[in-house]
């Protein structure tokens, strides 16, 4: 049966949670404990009550969880100096500290939806005890792709590529455009009224690097995108294509669930997301600690290739460096679009394509050299394990 | 304020309490009774500020989670209406166990209301009962209700279209064929037993053409009702508008209660 417990803490107890244990003895000390996150303004139950619903499946998965109201909203009460964005990092560590002195756990897998997601973000950056993060709907970027999916989910609509073009492309191709298509931005002005709230997302550089930064710390991370993040998010490997220049795509697993909206309002959107989260939290973190366990066929996969100072992986890098430098060298164009003629913007992008394709190709190559030298081997027996 | 579980230790439910401020004879208790589903969810800032208003006021003040919701033990399918009239009186106990209030009142919002008045046909001591926008019809509700969860949807998710495979739900919440039919026998205009000795309804203005039902729901009483004019649409789907408090309502709920506190 699983115990939970309302909890006080952080200064003056201001804050207030509910911690939910593990089930059965299962949980060991070293498996980082949960930490969930108010999704904007709903307090700690989460839409729909979806934060119980998670919480729960994750301690019957052996995780400690903790879900508590951020200072100032639900039941928490303010703080007393502060601006919201360093109150949401401080509470964090609160958090942290408070499951420390009580439970011996040092670290900490943090999550939550929209808003959620983007504190577990910052959170992480301040606190090197953050081991993990569930990210439902976080900051997306549009791609290329992502307008030619939009333009064929629209049947065609024309308007989709003329939005492309005043966003992405150089101002002097803008301005050489410009001379036949109408002036969006206008209109767009026009017809939309100013929200009366706004997520403010970071540019793709700077989320991009945050990544990044926290990755090569170690930390791992789940990005979960849905349905209703359309408008910005519209297919399954646009996570991997819009941070391509970070290096991102094997270092974050990333979902796109088409079908499922931003709040998981369904009951079997809800149930597909315990079900994703629980599954990728047990796989990510469950499996290391399971010592009694034999290491899972893919764990015992990624040593062997993290062994094997391979000729195949120092290409990678190699052709990941320049594809980066690139990368660096169309964004510095971009923010410096009058000093960039649309010729020279092609080019660039053509470069970069033809490094991707020939960086492609090559790992391609050393992928199959392996598997062939890799059944040359003898059998090393059979691997059990989930 | 304080954070707490009560009830059976096997399966707790979440409260807070918010105690008095100052010495009041007669000691008042109010215990807040949820609405239905997302709706409580939606309505748990205005019950923490309307509790907080009744606490300045004096009074000591209950809210709960029912079983199966909140921050209650229960998944959300496992809730009954007859487990959530049982958790209205266990809350009731809970309240006079840590006031000591010589006087009780009830508030309910929506489904709570009604929730609140069948848990009253039993025999408890209730000064007051206050309604505010009880559900006139069950049927009705489960209409409303299978709306809200498209509307909801059609907004959240482009193309969205129901699944015929889906279980009834609305809103994030299953719709057991158990509540399905408890809420379809719900029906105000049967006057019924009540243990609160008076009984006060508050409309917000689209509801008011049901005063007259409203008016007539309890044996051998007239119930007072008051429509009240409302801008603040709580339950709107609106960032999940768990933000708006309608002031109007707060001040004529605290308004009833100071009446016999």
């Amino acid at each position: 049966m699983l115990k939970e417990r309302v909890v006080t803490f952080g200064p003056g107890s201001i804050l207030i949670g509910i911690e939910t244990w593990p089930s059965d003895d299962r949980a060991k000390a070293n498996l980082p404990a949960v930490i969930l996150l108010n999704a904007g303004v709903v307090h700690r139950v989460g839409p729909h009550r979806m934060t119980v619903t998670l919480a729960r499946r994750l301690a019957q998965a052996g995780f400690h969880v903790l879900r508590y109201d951020r200072s100032g909203l639900g039941d928490s009460q303010p703080r007393a100096r502060g601006n919201a964005a360093d109150a949401a990092v401080a509470d964090g560590q609160a958090a942290m500290d408070h499951l420390t002195a009580t439970t011996g756990r040092n670290l900490f897998v943090f999550g939550g939806l929209c808003s959620g997601a983007d504190n577990s973000v910052n959170v992480a950056l301040a606190d090197k005890r953050v081991a993990g993060m569930i990210l439902l709907d976080p900051f997306g970027y549009r791609t290329p792709r992502f307008y030619l999916q939009r333009f064929r989910d629209r049947g065609g609509d024309l308007g989709v590529l003329i939005g492309y073009a005043h966003r992405h492309l150089g101002a002097s191709l803008r301005r050489w455009l410009g001379r036949w298509l109408p002036d969006r931005r206008e209109t767009n002005a026009l017809k939309t009224p100013p929200p009366a709230y706004r997520r403010r997302q970071p540019p793709r550089e700077v989320f991009g690097a945050q990544l990044r930064r926290l990755t090569d710390r170690g930390v791992r991370i789940l990005a979960i995108y849905t349905g209703s993040a359309g408008d910005r998010y519209n297919y399954a490997e646009q996570f991997a294509d819009g941070f391509r220049a970070f290096g991102l795509a094997d270092r974050v697993d990333c979902e796109y669930l088409r079908e499922v909206n931003h709040t998981f309002t369904e009951l079997a959107a809800q149930q597909l997301l315990c079900s994703r989260v629980g599954g990728w939290m047990e796989r990510t973190f469950s499996a290391s600690v399971a010592s009694d366990a034999p290491p899972r066929a893919s764990v015992q996969r990624a040593v062997a290739e993290a062994r094997m100072p391979e000729q195949g992986a120092s290409i990678h890098h190699e052709l990941k460096a320049r594809a980066e430098q690139l990368a660096h060298r169309l964004r510095d164009h971009l923010t410096r679009p009058r000093e960039m003629s649309a010729a020279a913007l092609i080019q660039c992008q053509m470069d970069l394509v033809r490094t991707q394709l020939e960086l492609m190709a090559r790992w391609r190559l050393g992928v199959q050299q392996r598997r062939t030298r890799d059944e040359s081997l003898p059998s090393a027996g059979p691997v059990t394990g989930a | 304020m304080e954070a707490f579980q009560f009830g059976d230790s096997r399966e707790p439910l979440f409260g807070i309490y918010h105690p008095g401020e100052g010495e009041r004879k007669p000691t008042c208790g109010v215990l807040l009774c949820n609405p239905f589903g997302e709706e409580a969810i939606r309505a748990h800032r205005v019950f923490r500020v309307l509790a907080a208003r009744l606490a300045r006021e004096g009074a000591h003040v209950l809210r709960f989670d029912y079983f199966g919701t909140g921050d209650s033990s229960g998944s959300s399918g496992e809730g009954t209406p007859a487990r959530w009239e049982k958790d209205v009186r266990c809350a009731h106990d809970e309240l006079v166990r840590r006031s000591k209030a010589s006087k009780v009142m009830w508030v309910g919002l929506r489904y709570g209301a009604n929730l609140a008045l069948a848990a009253s046909t039993r025999p408890v001591k209730l000064d007051r009962l206050i309604l505010w926008d009880p559900l006139l019809t069950g049927k009705a509700y489960l209409a409303e209700l299978a709306h809200s969860h498209a509307a909801y949807m059609r907004w959240d998710l482009q193309g969205w279209q129901p699944r015929p495979d889906a279980p009834p739900q609305a809103i994030g919440w299953a719709l057991t064929p158990e509540l399905c039919e408890a809420m379809a026998r719900l029906d105000l205009s049967k006057p019924r037993f009540t243990s609160a000795q008076h009984m006060v309804a508050i409309l917000s203005a689209p509801d008011a053409p049901s005063e007259g039902i409203v008016a007539r729901l309890a044996e051998g009483q007239t119930t007072d009702v008051r429509v009240v004019e409302s801008t603040s649409p709580w339950n709107s789907d609106e960032a999940l508008n768990s933000t708006l408090v309608p002031g109007e309502i707060v001040n004529a709920i605290v308004a009833a209660v100071s009446e016999s506190c």
